[in-house]
């Protein structure tokens, strides 16, 4: 029976609120936002995604055991609608990868908007690297917040956080030579 | 550089982040006094480390809005889903796009007219309540046009005298010039059901203003403006709207609006508001004075926007042009180039008519553009009109895995996205 031990009993279910579920989108929706924009490289796909991962989450809260383990739960939420997203597109793997990075090229030459250039930097950087630097930025600039995004140590996040500065002035100096 | 330096530069990242060791600080600033190169690629990576903190507090808009909306779908208990690809903002900026594009037709009679203003908080009650309304536009360094408005009528004058009265209802424009005694009709179709004209408009940004939490407000004190005292508001929502409105600390009447960046780089002044003094609403009166001469009239179709427009808009322009495609598309370049475009119409000697539909269809071509819910790229100065192999524009259709390609000559075509044109 060690594995009904281990589960909680059914009354101490997460049940929030709305009012208690506005508390935990504002204190999630940068992290939310940055990971559903790194992966979609489209800042207005972002904002939609990152809106049904809320709504998914406030519809499936029940099944949360631990609301202490929110940020990881909607991470994974996030996640997945993102994939699903970019399934629904039509395309296969390999395809897409190549479409997004061209759009996210050409995208950089007409919306020539103040962060352009780095944004077009940030998309060339492989997810590893943009994930953790993009997580880093939107949520408090917190190398704890990372690792528990991603599910890594902090001494990794750490890690992975240099090597994307790093990559990203290579990528920020090769365009400015270019 | 030496092996040190690259060390050092491995470091240097952590040190950005403020996650290093104290011991090695001190080896690492002697460094960088010592190390021109290293020194250099530090600040750069401080530069970054700032740049990308800006880019973060620049989507802090869309986050609020993000909320915003969500709780709005909490309080109404449907939560299901959303629609994808639909987004306020978006249909903010295209109704926006053909608004500019009505005012824009005007502009081809020597018109100076634009904008789109708003009020925030305690002046907003007042302008929604407004049934009338007067007041003067000033666009870019143009001259002050004086307008009246009600919700479903518009006028202004000109100070060459000339006026144009547009009635939403009928959907049509009069144009009357007293110094040749000429009136033309413009009939409009394919109206947006809002904003119905300017002032309409102003109406219902002021709504969008209110529905939107995250509007960033700022106080901006008081000034005296016309020996009334004044105090200001600065609303901006993400980069769509940005004005500044002072109104009278007294009444809370809006005395002056600015518009910044409203049409491509040019702002946009509203200023000497008169609220309901107007008591009917014959001064928007669309019958021809029996004085004046009719001359031809004109049609624009707003909506039915198609590829074809672009490219007829893009002839229009390079016909006009010395066979030169337009340097970027937006509304705001009839406006930048109204002085050229109307010389260019006067040396072909054309009819009023013939200029019109000229317009028109640079206008269409642009509103298709702003209709377009894809991205798009646009590369008009690699080519003149006639060019058959250098591509211009091309965008993705919705649902589609090829582009579509339009070249110099006007001929489009589908194209692999890995067969793209190189980027120049």
């Amino acid at each position: 029976m060690d594995r009904s031990n281990n589960e909680k009993p059914v009354f101490s279910k997460v049940n929030v609120d709305r009012f208690a579920y506005s508390k935990l989108v504002k204190d999630y929706s940068a992290r939310i936002f940055a990971i559903c924009f790194s992966m979609l490289s489209s800042r207005d796909d972002a904002e939609d995604v990152t809106q049904q991962v809320f709504l998914k989450g406030f519809t499936d809260i029940n099944q949360l055991r631990d609301l202490d383990k929110f940020g990881l739960w909607i991470t994974q939420i996030a996640k997945h609608m993102c994939l699903d997203f970019l399934r629904r597109r039509k395309l296969n793997k390999m395809a897409l990868k190549r479409i997004a990075t061209e759009d996210v090229k050409y995208e950089s030459m007409y919306d020539q908007d103040k962060y352009s250039r780095l944004r077009s930097a940030l998309m060339q950087l492989t997810e590893e690297y943009r994930l953790p630097l993009m997580l880093y930025y939107f949520d408090g600039q917190s190398t704890k917040n990372i690792a528990e995004s991603l599910e890594i140590t902090v001494a990794t996040a750490q890690t992975r956080l240099s090597r994307a500065r790093k990559k990203l002035r290579q990528l920020l100096s090769t365009k400015r030579g270019a | 550089m030496n092996i040190n330096c690259e060390k050092i530069r491995d470091k240097l990242a952590d040190f950005i982040s403020d996650r290093i060791d104290p011991k090695e600080d001190a080896t690492l600033i002697e460094h960088l006094e010592q190390c021109p190169e290293c020194n250099k690629y530090y600040n750069e990576l401080k530069a970054d480390d700032q740049a990308l903190s800006d880019f973060a507090d620049s989507m802090r808009p869309i986050l609020a809005r993000i909320e915003t909306n969500i709780n709005e779908e909490l309080e109404t208990e449907k939560v299901k889903t959303i629609p994808i690809g639909k987004n306020k903002t978006l249909r903010l900026a295209v109704a926006a796009v053909i608004l500019i594009g009505i005012i824009f037709t005007l502009n081809q009679f020597g018109i100076i007219l634009d904008g789109t203003s708003t009020a925030w908080a305690k002046v907003s009650q007042i302008i929604l309540e407004v049934r009338t309304i007067t007041f003067n536009i000033s666009i870019g360094k143009g001259p002050n046009v004086f307008c009246t408005a009600s919700d479903r009528k518009f006028k202004q004058k000109l100070p060459s005298g000339v006026e144009a009265i547009f009635d939403y209802d009928k959907s049509q424009m009069l144009l009357l010039n007293p110094n040749d005694k000429t009136a033309m009709n413009i009939e409009l179709s394919g109206l947006p059901i809002m904003p119905s004209n300017l002032f309409g408009n102003l109406k219902s940004t002021i709504e969008v203003l209110k529905e939107c939490p995250d509007t960033i407000v700022k106080k901006l004190g008081k000034k005296e403006i016309n020996n009334k005292e004044a105090a200001g508001i600065h609303a901006h929502l993400d980069r769509s709207i940005d004005v500044k409105i002072w109104y009278s600390t007294k009444d809370n009447i809006p005395i002056l609006i600015t518009a910044e960046k409203m049409i491509g780089q040019t702002n946009v002044i509203f200023s000497d508001f008169n609220f309901d003094v107007i008591a009917d609403e014959s001064v928007f009166n669309m019958d021809i004075p029996e004085n004046y001469t009719e001359i031809e009239s004109a049609k624009m179709d707003l909506k039915n926007l198609t590829e074809q427009d672009l490219t007829e808009g893009l002839k229009a322009w390079a016909s006009l042009m010395e066979n030169r495609f337009p340097e970027k598309l937006d509304l705001a370049i009839i406006q930048e180039h109204s002085k050229v475009i109307e010389q260019k119409l006067n040396e072909k000697g054309m009819s009023d008519i013939e200029k019109a539909l000229i317009v028109i269809k640079i206008m269409r071509s642009l509103m298709f553009i702003g209709q377009l819910e894809v991205r798009w790229y646009y590369f008009g100065d690699n080519a003149k009109l006639g060019d058959t192999t250098t591509a211009i524009f091309w965008y993705q259709p919705e649902m589609s895995k090829r582009y579509r390609v339009i070249y110099g000559d006007l001929h489009i075509a589908d194209i692999d996205p890995e067969n793209l044109p190189k980027i120049p």
